[in-house]
This record gives structure tokens, sequence and C-alpha cells, in this order.
């Protein structure tokens, strides 16, 4: 008998002990649960045979990216994977009533962009939350509040090093945006197009939190954003979901 | 114009002119550390913005080929 049989067979006789864990119960613990994972909290929407499915293919892929190095390929099995659990089961019906187009009024080298994240970026320096705010492991418990409140505009300079960017979030894992900000608030990207002479960029740049009250947004607080920028006569808008 | 990893979101709201990028959510634009393939998105996104002549124009993000 191996090391490894011998600690399996130890813990065994402990989880015997234990209420076993259903696969409903395993895949529901990914929302906001015992094992709260904003990359997976899909498994919940599934049905348990799905979620088995899926979490087999993701560890098949993963023993196969141990050998090929080929990250690309779990990437692609992860986002296939997403895509299918948030793809609406009916079809898709408009929430608004209309749908509006402005047609860009010259050429983009001379429209004024502004830069606007859901994603929750902030300056370090500038935490909307402020000084004493909520780490991302501590906001995941925080979800219905932020569900229920109003979002806040963080306001970050056109010249903000991407470095004093970091970003908190209940709703997706926003470690990835303190890894590395710009895959959600591309700034850097748009100034050196800026610098190519291939568009114009506002001075201000903003970030919320997108889970938070989608009534409020919609209703108040997304049109008084509208006048602000217009107000600092910005052209277009460079919308980041996440 | 509006970045994101879910078309339905995009029809549901309407809105004028979407990329829909194939990434995991909280990775839109790209991978960490991926400024190539950041740099692409953008580029489209400016593109689409440029391109689009009505509304709910809906467009996927394809990599150039070799990235």
């Amino acid at each position: 008998m191996s090391e490894a049989d011998e600690t399996e067979q130890g813990e065994g006789h402990d989880a015997a002990e234990s209420t076993p864990m259903s696969m409903t119960d395993f895949r529901e613990s990914f929302y906001y649960g015992a094992h709260a994972d904003m990359q997976f909290k899909y498994l919940a929407k599934l049905t348990d045979e799905e979620a088995a499915d899926a979490i087999a293919s993701v560890l098949a892929t993963a023993g196969e990216v141990i050998d090929t190095g080929d990250l690309d390929a779990l990437r692609t099995r992860l986002f296939e994977l997403q895509a299918a659990a948030y793809r609406p089961r009916e079809i898709v019906e408009p929430s608004v009533d209309d749908a509006p187009f402005t047609p860009l009024a010259g050429p983009l080298s001379e429209q004024r962009l502004a830069l606007i994240s859901a994603g929750g970026v902030f300056d370090r320096d500038d935490d909307p939350m402020g000084p004493d705010g909520p780490t991302q492991q501590e906001a995941l418990p925080l979800i219905k509040e932020f569900l229920r409140g109003a979002p806040t505009l963080s306001t970050i300079g056109v010249d903000t090093p991407i470095s004093r960017l970091t970003a908190r979030h209940p709703g997706y894992d926003a470690r990835t945006a303190q890894r590395d900000p710009e895959t959600v608030f591309p700034l850097s990207h748009l100034r050196e197009l800026a610098e190519e002479g291939r568009v114009q960029l506002a001075d201000e740049h903003y970030a919320f939190t997108g889970a938070t009250s989608q009534r409020r947004l919609e209703k108040e607080v997304a049109p008084r954003w509208a006048e602000h920028m217009a107000a600092r006569e910005v052209d277009a808008v460079f919308l980041v979901a996440t | 114009m509006f970045v994101t990893a879910f078309e339905h979101r995009a029809i549901e709201l309407q809105v004028p002119r979407t990329l829909v990028t194939p990434h995991p959510m909280g990775r839109t634009i790209g991978p960490v550390g991926d400024r190539t393939r950041q740099r692409q998105v953008v580029e489209a996104a400016l593109r689409l913005l440029e391109d689009a002549d009505g509304p709910t124009t809906v467009r996927h993000f394809t990599p150039p080929d070799g990235t």
C-alpha cells in the first residue's frame, strides 16, 4: 500500500462520521458557499449531471495541459463551459424599449473617448469604499449589500500609472484585475493609440462595481454619469463588462 | 461601444455597438499579461465604433491568424 493510499484510508474514516456532501450541495457551494469561487459559480446553475461533466472535462483538459503546456486549450475549455452555462435557455428579448444609435460625428482620430469599466477598478489612493474598504475576499459575503446599493463612479486620471490601480467586485474574481487591471480596464493600450493619433482621450476615465442595483443604475445614476461626461466633451465611451 | 463576453446582455439592453470576446469572466479584454491580445481587442472595439452603421450592431472578436 502506498503512502497516498494510507492517507486516503485514514481520511475516509473521518469523513464517514460527517454528513456526506451531495453533488447538488457541492455544485451549489461554488455560489457564495463553502467553495465560493466567482470563476465557477455557474456550477450552481447546472444540473448535477452537467456539473459533473463540466468538472470532468476541466480535469481532463488540465491533465493534457501538464504534458502539452498548451494553456490556451484550458482557457478555451473554460470559456466554452462558461458560455454554455450562461447561455439563455429561451430566446432573449430586449428589456428596454428603444435602440439608440448615434453615428460618429467625424473621423475616429478626432473623437474624444472615455473608458468606463464595470470591473470595480479604482486607484489605490482613492478607494470608493474608503481607506478601510474590504478586500476582495471580504467583499464576497457583502454581495447582497452591493446589489441593493447605488454604484459609485471611480474617476481615474488619464495619466494614472496602471501599477496604481486595483479592483474589488463581489460578482467576479477581481483577483485577476488585481494582477493585471488591463484585463478589464485597458487604459495604457488606449494611451498608446492616442499617442499614435488614432483617437483622442478624455482627461478622466471611470470604473464602478457592476454588481449593484440595476434599477438605480439605469434610472438614476447612469443618466447623471452621462451628463458628467457630456459636460467634459466626451464623444464616445469604451464600456467594458466583466 | 460595449465589450463583453456575454452576448445576450447586449441583446437585452439593445446596446448600439457590441464586441463579444471569447474570454473567461473577468478577462474581457484578454488574459493577464497578454498585451498582444489586449491590444487586438481594443483595436477591434475602436474599429467597431468607427464601422457600425446601425443600432444593435454585434461583432464577435476573432484573433488574427497566428496569435
